[in-house]
């Protein structure tokens, strides 16, 4: 939830806090028998009830402000991973042919298994953007993509499944970009210290009739059974002090959209529900 | 000075309490969870009873209980402070405009000075309710039409414009 920016906030609280001040000294006045005709007392209710009133309209009026701020911060980060996913696709053009020509080269001089090898890894690469095209949202797609990229840069294996094009998602782009974020970002922390060959991290994207299924998974060691229901609770954390936010924050958006999250161990598997829109 | 009587912390404080952290979170756009509410509210009402013993003026004491409302939402419910001292404010405020409203008219319907009403413990309580059941009634609209300050669209939207029109 978005804090107040400090003048808006002292805006509101004055305009309240006036109200409640003629309330307490009207009150004080009656308190201490002091005779006050009924006229008096019926212009002051009307002086208490407006300024209340424009208290009210005035924090609606902050609150939208910030609200909308939100927003535009919101569509200036979709813009920004829009912008990354073009340049991907614009990168992956580019470096094709070097690739064709890099293939025919080692085709050239008989060097099959180095071939072989060689268009391996350019399909993987290749397969990750074709998979994340599946996804009906850029943003998501995009956010997809960032993570490979980010996990190929820190020598994770980065396994893709994309089922679903997640079209009746009953959740913004935004709040599932942090959904999924957070849980790539923590289950890239934990293989982290492991040898390079052992480090992997998965992520699913399914559907059955009533929901969407995603599912993150990594190679990391395995989740304490008592630890499990304390991983969600702000503050928790395993990796210092001022973490602990992510999970606390991913399992408040699947709750407010009516899903579920749960989590398995070993291997760590984090495994969120949300349900399509338009269904129960 | 005011001073509460044990039975009046029993049937005007808690329940006022209760209404006061309930509307103001609905306002504010914050989940309501009855289990943390009681618990909060009791504190709060606790705090205002210990708050009344003390030899402070007449007004201190609300202005103690915005602080005490606003600690116990921070920590209840893990709002930011901004947000806390916004509830305690909200419920505090439509509370005393509530009270100020329809007490000079109930003090004139019954004849009475309000020092009259406070000596007398029934007659205390008694005066509350009509202020109790004007909050709940709002309380209960704001929770029923999902009334906030915030725009609900904003945290409870379904699905984006642009995805409608693929």
């Amino acid at each position: 939830m978005s804090t107040l920016s400090f003048p808006n906030y002292l805006m509101a609280v004055f305009s309240l806090g006036q109200a409640l001040l003629i309330c307490l000294f009207t009150q004080y006045l009656v308190y201490f028998n002091t005779s006050i005709p009924l006229g008096w007392i019926v212009i002051v209710d009307m002086v208490i009830f407006g300024n209340t009133v424009l208290g009210f309209i005035l924090l609606r009026k902050s609150l939208v402000l910030e609200e909308q701020d939100n927003l535009i911060r919101q569509q200036a980060r979709h813009i920004q991973n829009l912008e990354e996913m073009i340049r991907n696709i614009r990168a992956q053009r580019h470096d094709f042919i070097s690739h064709l020509q890099a293939v025919y080269g080692m085709l050239q001089m008989g060097k099959l298994e180095s071939a072989r090898e060689y268009l391996a890894e350019v399909t993987g690469d290749i397969r990750i953007l074709t998979q994340t095209l599946k996804l009906k949202s850029p943003e998501v797609a995009a956010l997809v993509q960032q993570k490979a990229a980010l996990a190929a840069g820190r020598n994770i294996s980065f396994g893709l499944v994309i089922e679903s094009d997640l079209a009746k998602l009953a959740v913004r782009p935004h709040n599932l970009n942090r959904i999924l974020g957070n849980l790539l970002d923590n289950a890239m922390d934990a293989v982290m210290f492991l040898a390079t060959k052992d480090r992997y991290v998965r992520l699913e994207i399914r559907e059955n009739e009533q929901c969407y299924i995603l599912s993150v998974g990594n190679s990391g060691p395995g989740i304490r059974e008592d630890l499990m229901e304390k991983i969600f609770e702000p503050g928790f954390s395993t990796k210092g002090e001022n973490r602990g936010l992510g999970l606390a924050i991913v399992r408040e958006i699947v709750q407010q959209h009516g899903g579920k999250i749960k989590v398995s161990s070993p291997p760590t598997i984090f495994t969120v529900t949300l349900p399509k829109a338009g269904g129960e | 000075m005011d001073k509460m009587p044990l039975i009046a912390l029993i049937f005007q404080s808690i329940p006022e309490s209760i209404l006061i952290l309930t509307l103001g979170l609905t306002l504010m756009g914050v989940e309501i969870k009855w289990q943390r509410i009681i618990p909060a509210a009791v504190i709060s009402s606790l705090c205002s009873y210990f708050v009344r013993e003390l030899p402070i003026p007449y007004g201190v004491h609300t202005l103690i209980g915005i602080i005490a409302i606003a600690v116990l939402v921070h920590i209840f419910f893990k709002t930011s402070i901004p947000i806390a001292i916004c509830v305690a404010m909200i419920g505090i405020v439509i509370l005393a405009t509530v009270e100020m409203l329809l007490c000079p008219l109930l003090l004139f319907l019954m004849g009475k000075t309000i020092t009259e009403i406070w000596e007398s413990k029934t007659l205390r309580i008694l005066l509350a309710i009509p202020e109790l059941i004007v909050l709940a009634l709002i309380t209960f609209w704001c929770i029923r039409k999902k009334f906030t300050l915030r725009s609900p669209r904003f945290y409870f939207s379904n699905r984006t414009r642009d995805r409608e029109s693929d």
